[in-house]
């Protein structure tokens, strides 16, 4: 809910609470004033009643509403009192109030009381009036309030508005500054003072680490490279088996810590999001090309190759994480398979899935995603945690199932079972 | 001035980038082949340094039979003078059009074959292990820790198909680890 919706809905809400207890007790005092009104008029009536018989010395004929009766002289003194009575009306077939009004006094020796009734306004009129004014003022206020929004939405809350979108789209690795625009607003301006300052650190420190992973693949790269050239240049002396052995261990050693090397750092980079540039990719081309690849080791093997379906598949990635990870998950089927066993593939709108015959039970889901967990002793066991670690930062489902074959799915976010996901995604 | 036939150019140098010394070297208008090396599998430099005029690319660690490798077939790129024709005694490779004769006699590989043959060729006399022949032959994001006996099994073919032709067996087995083409 936007801030202003949400002023706007508490005022409103607020609004409508004062103005229920307000018309409550507006209902109450209009009332009691309309009594008051009426006490006030009718005393002025009987002063003038008890004037003419004064005067006269006999009792006028009066309205039905005017009654005076000769009465007992009263204990104590005189009295005047007013109450609000319902009296029959026969011709509309309802009770309607009247006010009636009683003073005793005392004329020529005698006592007398005057009996004064006066029409009220009725109490449903009365409410239907105060009722309408509230919802007039309920709708006009709610009418002022929507067009002060849109006005305020206009001029206030548009640099803001600006300025989150800026946030929303800020990318650490773009290397211009974060400038946020002023607003005029103080607290505004604050916040974007805050906001500058807490990225300011966060970018530099992101640089520093971009920096510090790429310079210190470099810095063990150099020496490896050292290392295996001059191992190199001995294996090409006149050794002796057992020296021979050593210095091509030696060098196989070297260049899987090398590898082992790189691979963490493509998780590194993976992780710090340092592959921006998406392009369209098909999966299905990736796949077919891979395949063409390896044709002659799959073919050694005597692997056979079979699609389940074959269509287009495409997946916004950087090409180079594309191709890791279609290679990755094929070279895991080829590698982890029987001889003589089989690879089926199938690339759907919303699916790639690659499934191949290898050990007869299952292997354990939860870990085979996890980094150094070697299927075998040769391989350094990041091959997978790569491909999930890809599939997490762009927001792909990847699963694996064992029904006869070890099958690796990964399901695209537009895919309705993960729709949820996605959404969740999209909020933040 | 002297000119050049390759430029093996390192991205980090000392002093600066390399990339800006390629961009320097091609300024003005050096027609040596460059070959970058660096230490950054970073696929930016990668398409930034071909990108601005290189020939070949290499992350390190590499072998230096693979770089002898990228090197004569960068040279036989270059020049036109018939240096596509890797000989080797009674065995000559046309790098052009990817044929293979062994006494007159054309002979049929496949493209592992061709590779595997023309790898040992361009480094005769040197010593390769099974793992660089691996890493040459195929992507080197291809896991290969159990496939050398591929390797095996197409060093054989191509031993037989040389044999057949009446050509020497060139290749030499160095205790099951490495391998010599070489006629010593």
């Amino acid at each position: 809910m936007k801030f202003l919706t949400k002023i706007n809905r508490n005022f409103f809400f607020l609004f409508t609470f004062m103005l229920l207890i307000i018309s409550v007790a507006g209902y109450f005092i209009l009332n009691a004033m309309f009594l008051e009104e009426a006490r006030e008029g009718l005393a002025r009536q009987s002063a003038m009643i008890q004037d003419e018989i004064q005067k006269t010395g006999e009792l006028p004929q009066y309205d039905p509403l005017t009654q005076i009766t000769l009465i007992a002289p009263p204990k104590g003194k005189l009295q005047s009192s007013i109450h609000k009575i319902n009296l029959p009306n026969k011709k509309e077939d309802e009770v309607e109030p009247y006010a009636e009004y009683n003073r005793q006094v005392l004329i020529r020796g005698n006592y007398y009381n005057i009996r004064l009734l006066q029409k009220m306004i009725e109490s449903d009129d009365l409410v239907a009036s105060i009722g309408g004014a509230l919802f007039l003022l309920l709708v006009l206020s709610f009418m002022v309030s929507y067009f002060v929004n849109k006005r305020m939405n206009q001029t206030i809350w548009k640099k803001f508005e600006e300025n989150l979108h800026l946030i929303e789209h800020y990318n650490f690795q773009t290397k211009e500054p974060f400038a946020l625009r002023q607003t005029g607003i103080d607290e505004f301006d604050r916040l974007n003072a805050i906001v500058f300052k807490m990225t300011q650190k966060l970018h530099d420190d992101y640089q520093s680490l971009k920096e510090f992973t790429e310079n210190a693949s470099h810095e063990l790269q150099t020496p490896l490279s050292i290392a295996l050239f001059n191992l190199e240049e001995l294996l090409q002396q006149p050794l002796s088996e057992e020296t021979f052995k050593k210095v091509v261990t030696s060098m196989n050693a070297l260049k899987r810590l090398s590898n082992l090397n790189q691979n963490l750092l493509l998780l590194a980079k993976i992780e710090n999001r340092q592959f921006t540039q998406k392009e369209k990719i098909n999966a299905r081309e990736i796949l077919e090309h891979k395949l063409a690849e390896l044709k002659p080791l799959l073919d050694f093997k005597k692997i056979d190759v079979q699609w389940e379906h074959r269509n287009d598949c495409f997946i916004n990635m950087h090409p180079f994480l594309a191709d890791i990870l279609i290679n990755n998950l094929l070279t895991n089927a080829m590698n982890h398979n029987t001889p003589k066993g089989m690879i089926s593939l199938s690339t759907t709108t919303d699916t790639i899935q690659l499934c191949n015959t290898g050990l007869p039970e299952p292997l354990n889901a939860t870990k085979i995603f996890n980094r150094f967990e070697k299927g075998n002793p040769h391989s350094h066991g990041l091959g997978l945690a790569i491909v999930k670690q890809i599939c997490d930062t762009h927001h792909l489902t990847i699963e694996y199932t064992f029904s006869d074959k070890h099958c690796f799915s990964i399901i695209l976010p537009e895919h309705p079972t993960n729709k949820t996901a996605n959404q969740t995604f999209s909020n933040h | 001035m002297y000119e050049y036939d390759i430029i093996l150019l390192d991205i980090t140098l000392g002093d600066g980038n390399g990339l800006d010394l390629l961009k320097i070297i091609k300024k003005h208008n050096v027609q040596a082949g460059i070959i970058i090396l660096s230490a950054k599998n970073s696929l930016d430099d990668k398409i930034n340094g071909l990108d601005l005029g290189a020939d070949d690319y290499m992350t390190k660690p590499f072998q230096l039979t693979e770089l002898n490798s990228r090197i004569k077939a960068l040279l036989r790129r270059r020049k036109f003078d018939g240096s596509h024709i890797v000989a080797f005694n009674e065995i000559a490779l046309d790098t052009d059009s990817k044929t293979v004769i062994v006494n007159q006699q054309r002979i049929t590989l496949t493209r592992k074959e061709y590779d595997l043959l023309l790898y040992f060729m361009v480094n005769k006399n040197r010593v390769l292990t099974k793992e660089a022949i691996a890493e040459h032959l195929w992507d080197d994001n291809i896991d290969l820790a159990d496939n050398f006996d591929f390797i095996y099994t197409h060093m054989n073919n191509l031993r037989k198909k040389i044999k057949r032709c009446g050509g020497k067996d060139y290749i030499k087995t160095l205790y099951g680890m490495g391998y010599q083409f070489t006629d010593q």
